[in-house]
């Protein structure tokens, strides 16, 4: 059960991380010339990132974060609204930069 | 024409794309009825169908970054951006290729929670509506994808004069 709470975290920071990542690219483009130079392509790098932060913070949290089987439920309800928020938020930021 | 060079064709990699996602997409909804019947044969299968639903979602993530960095800005985006539907890219694209990342963390994690949970037919204390919500938010997004996916091509074909 404590996969549950690691993993749950580190995919809601993921989703959180690649949101804000998008924005600011679209707001500096000195930030998205950053993510373009890492390996050539802004998306790509923001998809290995993505990756990177559920992996790597989830095996991180795995070994460092205690177990909280009681709260396994309300964890994986916060990815299910975080996806639900970063999605929206992505499509208002886009329609929003469409219509300015 | 060889096998890799015909796959790197700009059809193909759509139809692929496009089918490994949605398969995957649709395998969540498999393990929704079988996690919904509590049975440990159903529970394995949950566990095993999830996971193959993952490598789907990744396989067409791969496909799709090929697919997106090799010919979307060099053929599609310039037509889409020089017609009428330049929203298009700019509001559907834009979404679509960001979203769409969200799409394998989440599957990845549901299989995960799933393989978390070796106890499910038995133990009522498992926490089952965030784990069918969160495989049913897969399949939402999924499909959510593929009608951007269809409102891209539509537009690219609009602006090209041959329908939609």
């Amino acid at each position: 059960m404590k996969n549950i709470k690691v993993f749950s975290i580190s995919a809601m920071a993921s989703i959180v991380a690649i949101t804000v990542f998008t924005i600011i690219g679209e707001l500096a483009a000195p930030f998205k010339d950053a993510l373009k130079a890492m390996t050539g392509h802004h998306w790509i790098s923001k998809s290995i990132l993505a990756v990177v932060i559920f992996l790597v913070l989830g095996l991180i949290l795995k070994y460092t974060a205690k177990a909280n089987n009681e709260a396994s439920g309300k964890y994986i309800w916060g990815v299910f609204w975080t996806a639900i928020i970063g999605s929206i938020v992505l499509l208002l930021y886009f329609i929003i930069h469409a219509i300015a | 024409m060889g096998f890799i060079e015909a796959l790197q064709e700009l059809r193909w990699l759509v139809v692929l794309h496009a089918a490994a996602g949605e398969l995957g997409a649709l395998l969540f909804l498999w393990v929704i009825i079988e996690l919904k019947n509590r049975r440990e044969t159903g529970y394995l299968r949950a566990k095993w169908v999830s996971f193959s639903g993952f490598i789907l979602l990744f396989i067409s993530w791969f496909i799709s970054a090929t697919y997106y960095t090799r010919h979307y800005g060099n053929v599609v985006k310039p037509v889409i951006k020089g017609g009428d539907f330049a929203w298009v890219h700019g509001v559907i694209m834009e979404t679509k290729e960001h979203v769409f990342i969200f799409i394998p963390i989440l599957a990845l994690l549901t299989f995960l929670i799933i393989a978390s949970l070796p106890d499910w037919s038995t133990d009522d204390k498992i926490p089952r509506k965030p784990v069918y919500a969160l495989s049913a938010l897969v399949i939402i997004l999924g499909f959510g994808m593929v009608s951007f996916g269809y409102i891209i091509s539509a537009a690219a074909r609009a602006t090209l004069g041959g329908g939609v």
